[in-house]
């Protein structure tokens, strides 16, 4: 209770300052007056009298700064002092300081906005159910150098086998883009579309919004049925139900349209490509896809969801003893070739895929930002030549080291942080605009934010810029 | 007692509130330059310090609400401020003396069995 009433007063008696310096001066004086009476009355004379009663009593000034530091947190008096003095600076020098803050602004801002954006686009948590349980099935060949090695794929026949003869996996499909030539709706279109199983879509766990996915036999039993994206149905058949069960004609064969994705439906997740498929059709492997040439060619993928309480681990070495099967039956041309089974969660697979275009934007996110501060530095620079006259003077007129160095400080922070808050406020309006002129078709692309990390870094920055121009004071 | 053994002793921490405390209490209300005098004589020249440092301890028992300062005159009708032990200073003052007790006790405790 005491402790509470004593801080609440050390902080109301930073604000009324005056008052009080005036109470105590006027208390000391008394003292001094009392112990003046006291000497006088010894039979000092008054001038004696005068000194003693100083002497007794010991330094006024100190009296008068231990009193201070008593009643008040002092450090928070200065630091507030030094606020208003830089507030004070400021307003004196209206060009230099709305060039160093908007540089601020804008660089923070900028930056921001951008590196939020791009990196909402392609790190967006997937847009399945249970997502941590789709896995990405492929093979890496033995001895080869390419360039994909790190991207898993895999040959018609290792979808069939594994297919048929992997047990941990409670879904499991192929899948493949490829480009069609649409007939059906006005002028002959060239869509980005996904031949896949059936199966892919019971792994991915998404209902479609309108009818219905294909399913496994009718990929088997190669029918021409078709899915469309949200985007495809709304911009090419203006979002109409009458769609299901039409026909459009792709590489002038006709499908059958049975249902349709919801919005935020993406599959295969591309990070860093603007043509997602925009519908998919079965997979119906064809006989010349098993035959020679084309058996050897690692150009479909696989995912699928792994059965409850199996790991990435487990499925890998299941997968494993299925690919040894498939060497074994190798036709002679391909008895050379070792294959691994690899499993990886869809997640790290999307992300690693689109790392380096983060990476890149990072870098270039960090260029702009040090250009910005290099600019601010040099400003701060210039104005400390300016200033140097004036701080000789002061030094010369007793002002502590220490005192200059944190009104330099103060200086800086208020510059930096004035600059980080209007940047933030840019950054959060770059968004919404930036947001607001993607495709509308762009999945989830409404829960696009700032990013903080990045939005602290610059911040950081920022504040670290205007610290290093004390070193040039 | 020679000049040499009479050095002035250091204040321990905190006690200076408990002496200012003790001597409101006993003496009634007192302006500054009656509490330092007060100290000097009872301390027997002791206790040798300047009287602007009662200043701090003043300010701290004021903002802890265990004394109260009101400004008046002194007999010689010079202004002083007046300072007068509260309510709580008494209850605090009780405790304060207390663990001032215990503390005592227990290092002459342990000066005795040194020994």
């Amino acid at each position: 209770m005491k402790h509470l009433r004593r801080i609440f007063l050390r902080f109301y008696l930073l604000f009324s300052n005056a008052k009080v310096e005036g109470d105590v001066a006027r208390e000391i004086a008394a003292h001094l007056a009392l112990l003046e009476d006291e000497y006088l009355r010894r039979g000092m004379n008054a001038d004696d009298a005068r000194l003693a009663a100083r002497r007794a009593y010991g330094g006024v000034e100190q009296a008068k700064q231990l009193h201070r530091d008593e009643r008040a947190f002092q450090g928070l008096a200065q630091t507030v002092q030094d606020v208003r003095y830089t507030f004070r600076l400021l307003r004196k020098s209206p060009g230099f300081t709305t060039t160093a803050i908007l540089m601020l602004a804008l660089g923070i801002g900028a930056t921001t906005a951008i590196f939020s954006i791009v990196e909402g686009v392609l790190l967006r948590p997937l847009p399945f159910s249970d997502p941590g349980r789709i896995v990405i099935l492929g093979d890496v060949l033995e001895d080869s150098h390419c360039a994909s090695c790190t991207h898993a794929t895999v040959t018609a026949p290792d979808i069939r086998n594994y297919m048929r003869d992997t047990q941990s996996f409670a879904h499991l499909g192929g899948y493949q883009g490829a480009g069609f030539e649409l007939f059906g709706t006005g002028t002959p279109a060239a869509v980005h579309a996904t031949r896949m199983s059936g199966e892919v879509f019971a792994a991915l766990g998404v209902a479609p919004l309108l009818g219905r996915a294909f399913t496994q036999q009718e990929d088997e039993e190669h029918q021409q049925v078709a899915v469309l994206s949200y985007g495809m149905w709304r911009s090419r058949f203006h979002g109409g139900t009458a769609i299901l069960g039409s026909k459009i004609l792709l590489d002038r064969k006709p499908y059958t349209v049975i249902g349709v994705m919801p919005r935020n439906f993406e599959f295969p997740l591309n990070p860093g490509h603007v043509n997602q498929s925009e519908l998919w059709v079965p997979l119906s492997l064809q006989p010349e896809e098993f035959t020679a040439g084309q058996a050897a060619s690692w150009v479909f993928r696989m995912v699928g969801r792994l059965k409850p309480a199996v790991t990435a681990a487990q499925a890998q070495s299941d997968a494993e003893r299925v690919a040894r099967d498939t060497m074994r039956s190798y036709p002679a041309y391909m008895r050379s070739l070792r294959i691994h089974s690899v499993v990886t969660p869809l997640r790290e697979d999307t992300v690693e895929e689109a790392r380096p275009l983060v990476r890149t934007l990072l870098s270039a996110v960090i260029v702009v930002l040090l250009i910005a501060c290099a600019n601010l530095a040099g400003l701060l620079l210039v104005r400390s030549i300016r200033r140097r006259r004036e701080i000789a003077v002061r030094l010369a007129l007793g002002a502590r080291t220490a005192t200059l160095l944190r009104q330099a400080i103060v200086e800086s922070m208020v510059l930096s942080l004035a600059g980080g808050g209007i940047g933030l406020a840019l950054a959060a309006i770059a968004v919404r605009v930036g947001v607001s002129l993607l495709p509308e078709t762009l999945p989830r692309v409404r829960e696009i934010g700032l990013d903080w990390p990045v939005m602290l870094f610059a911040l950081g920055l920022a504040l670290l810029t205007g610290a290093a121009r004390i070193g040039t004071m | 007692m020679s000049n040499k053994e009479k050095e002035s002793i250091q204040l321990l921490q905190g006690t200076l509130d408990l002496i200012v405390l003790r001597t409101l209490e006993t003496m009634g209300s007192q302006h500054a330059y009656q509490i330092a005098t007060r100290l000097q004589q009872i301390s027997d020249r002791l206790l040798n310090l300047n009287q602007g440092t009662l200043y701090p301890a003043l300010v701290r028992l004021e903002q802890y609400g265990w004394i109260k300062g009101t400004w008046g005159r002194t007999e010689s009708n010079r202004e002083a401020k007046y300072y007068e032990i509260t309510k709580a200073g008494q209850k605090a003052l009780g405790e304060e003396t207390q663990k001032w007790r215990r503390m005592s006790a227990l290092v002459e405790r342990l000066l005795v069995e040194e020994s």
